[in-house]
């Protein structure tokens, strides 16, 4: 029996290009600023070695596939619940503080992880956030917005 | 080789004072701590105590200082093993091997086998300091910057080349990383991918990035396991595996004498250092391995290899700070910060007119060598511990720490910011097998690769037949081409056997 060729892979497609389009991106904007020799002699090398790669990968997954791959990885929601919620802690320690928005942190990302138990996600959250902005600023008394501006 | 007036005059400063002594272990642990800490390392916890030193004198401020950094080079193997996240860019290779081996219930094996090799390679590296403190020194001043632009693109072709599955994608992830490490305004001052932002102004902050490039695959991969160990049987603190882990170490002298070897020479190349030192002598062990294939699975060589090196890379950049007066790298730039606080200038006229201090503070580093073997034992005892708590509860804790670190490194929202877009970046690297380490390594040393690229294009003008002139440039180019060439064909003899 004839073994099937694997696919290529659509997802690494786009990342392929995605790292293209910043690369060729980012040389024309260095370009722009100056074409002086100063400030291109290792971005025009680098940028231009990494597109000859980048196509080289693209054409070896058009024409042969990858066979080590996990689809199911690649479909999992929970690593991308857990990007936006470690954005959303960024986003809020500035406007709430830093330990309010460990707190609000550490009880969305529990139950993603698969905690189930209201009451070990309240105290784990309270205790650790309360626990580590005093440790933080008390302790080691480094200036950062622990309770918001 | 050794000034035995002057060597006799140290030991007489030392012994005759207990003051600089006190110091020594409170460094030591503040340097554990803060290299275990990913994100914060011992430059941080350096820089913090820096002006508390003004009270001190100055041997007391400096073996402070440097007991941190000794501390610290360790700490930073404790969380590549335990969590694959390296605690600083010195202990990326320390997680090829450490971690794995953590993960097979060895980690008290490893952390055992990480904390001998560190201090055995800090204490033979201060002795070589101490013999050849004069030569090396002038070693060092006959490299130029078209040596330091080869050794950097060998340590990032190195990582490209044997760090992923695919040549290709290892050096395109190295490549970004440099185009990345660029950001920012050039040299004539023109601003290069900010999109205008000012943040983005001194470039996209390197650490935050680094950390959350490692973090992404142990903080996002979704949990199969409720432990970083899944055997519980294996998850127990052996005070008897660490210590077998410590004496197993004899067991590997080539990569030991290998891995301290080539820290000290790197270390002593300004702006290069233990970043780089740990993956080289982690890639020539595992080249000179007859069993390579095992790399990467929780080969202890592999732990032995980087730990040798990125400790002994100490020892090689103090010889640079103290017979040069040039910081090899940020925690030598913190030491020689300290030099001014005293009004101490360190080069050739300290180390001409104060061999004394400098022999004094060589022994000194001796000796932290030695007690930072004891007290890691007992610290180990208790980081290990991290081993017992369920994964639900120990990555967002982790995902707190670093975001903390990532604030107090820039002061500001912006290293966050840059921990959160990495965090993601990361990921879709691990789920394509774009290796994250060879990125981290092009972004670090960005910068520095540009720089020397500018002055070796000055120092030529353009002119190729300038390269002649470098015999030792040109030994480094034939070894970078051969560090890629020698995996490629290893993969292609693989491939071929696998087809038959």
């Amino acid at each position: 029996m004839l073994k099937s060729k694997p696919k290529p892979r659509l997802g690494y497609l786009l990342v392929v290009a995605g790292f293209a389009t910043f690369t060729a991106w980012y040389v024309g904007d260095a370009a722009s600023a100056s074409t002086q020799i100063e400030n291109l002699a290792l971005i025009v090398p680098a940028g231009v070695v990494s597109l000859a790669i980048l196509a080289g990968l693209a054409v070896h997954e058009i024409a042969y596939g990858t066979p080590h791959h996990d689809p199911a990885l690649v479909r999992a929601r929970a690593p991308w619940l857990m990007v936006i919620a470690v954005a959303g802690f960024v986003a809020g320690i500035e406007p709430l503080g830093f330990t309010p928005a460990t707190v609000v942190y550490l009880a969305v990302a529990l139950p993603i992880l698969g905690e189930r138990r209201p009451l070990v996600i309240a105290l784990y959250a309270l205790g650790l956030g309360i626990g580590l902005g005093l440790a933080f600023s008390q302790v080691a008394s480094i200036p950062a917005p622990f309770w918001g501006r | 080789m050794i000034d035995l007036p002057a060597l006799s005059a140290a030991i007489g400063i030392l012994s005759s004072d207990a003051g600089p002594w006190m110091w020594v272990v409170p460094g030591l642990l503040l340097g554990l701590a803060a290299g275990a800490v990913p994100g914060c390392g011992a430059g941080i916890a350096m820089a913090i105590v820096l002006p508390f030193t003004y009270r001190m004198e100055f041997l007391e401020a400096i073996i402070f200082l440097t007991s941190i950094y000794t501390g610290g080079g360790f700490g930073s193997a404790i969380p590549a093993i335990l969590i694959n996240v390296p605690g600083g860019p010195s202990a990326v290779a320390t997680a090829f091997d450490g971690h794995p081996m953590a993960r097979k219930g060895q980690h008290n094996e490893a952390l055992g086998l990480a904390l001998s090799a560190s201090a055995i390679a800090t204490l033979v590296s201060y002795f070589v300091l101490l013999l050849f403190v004069q030569p090396m020194s002038t070693a060092v001043l006959a490299l130029g910057p078209t040596e330091f632009l080869f050794v950097i693109l060998w340590g990032i072709t190195l990582i490209g080349a044997l760090a992923g599955r695919s040549m290709g994608r290892g050096l395109v992830a190295g490549l970004i990383g440099i185009l990345l490490g660029t950001i920012g305004i050039s040299v004539l001052g023109d601003m290069r991918g900010t999109m205008g932002s000012v943040y983005l102004m001194d470039g996209i902050p390197a650490i935050p990035a680094m950390i959350a490039l490692f973090a992404a695959r142990e903080v996002l991969k979704p949990i199969d396991s409720t432990h970083l160990v899944d055997d519980s049987a294996l998850r127990t603190l052996e005070f008897s595996k660490i210590i077998a882990g410590m004496v197993a170490v004899v067991r590997y002298p080539g990569p030991l004498i290998r891995g301290g070897i080539i820290g000290a020479v790197i270390g002593a190349l300004p702006g290069v250092g233990a970043a780089i030192a740990n993956l080289i002598s982690y890639s020539e062990t595992r080249r000179a391995s007859p069993h390579p294939e095992v790399f990467g699975t929780g080969a202890p060589e592999g732990v032995v290899a980087a730990e040798s090196a990125n400790s002994s890379s100490e020892g090689g950049s103090m010889t640079t700070l103290l017979a040069l007066g040039i910081p090899a790298g940020g925690a030598t730039a913190i030491i020689m910060g300290a030099f001014g606080i005293h009004n101490v200038t360190g080069g050739p006229r300290f180390f001409s007119e104060h061999k004394d201090i400098v022999y004094a503070i060589i022994l000194s580093n001796m000796i932290q060598a030695v007690v930072l073997g004891l007290l890691g034992i007992l610290v180990l005892r208790v980081v290990s511990m991290v081993v017992h708590v369920p994964t639900r509860f120990l990555m967002p804790a982790i995902v707190v720490a670093a975001v903390f670190g990532a604030y107090t490194i820039t002061g500001s929202i912006v290293g966050p910011a840059a921990f959160a877009v990495f965090l993601a970046v990361g990921w879709i690297m691990y789920l394509y097998d774009f290796p994250v380490a060879a990125m981290v390594v092009g972004m670090l040393l960005g910068t520095g690769l540009e720089e020397e690229a500018l002055r070796t294009w000055q120092l030529s003008g353009g002119d190729p037949a300038y390269l002649l002139e470098r015999p030792v440039a040109l030994v480094i180019a034939f070894l970078l081409i051969a560090s890629m060439v020698a995996p490629a064909l290893a993969r292609r003899r693989q491939r071929a056997s696998a087809a038959v």
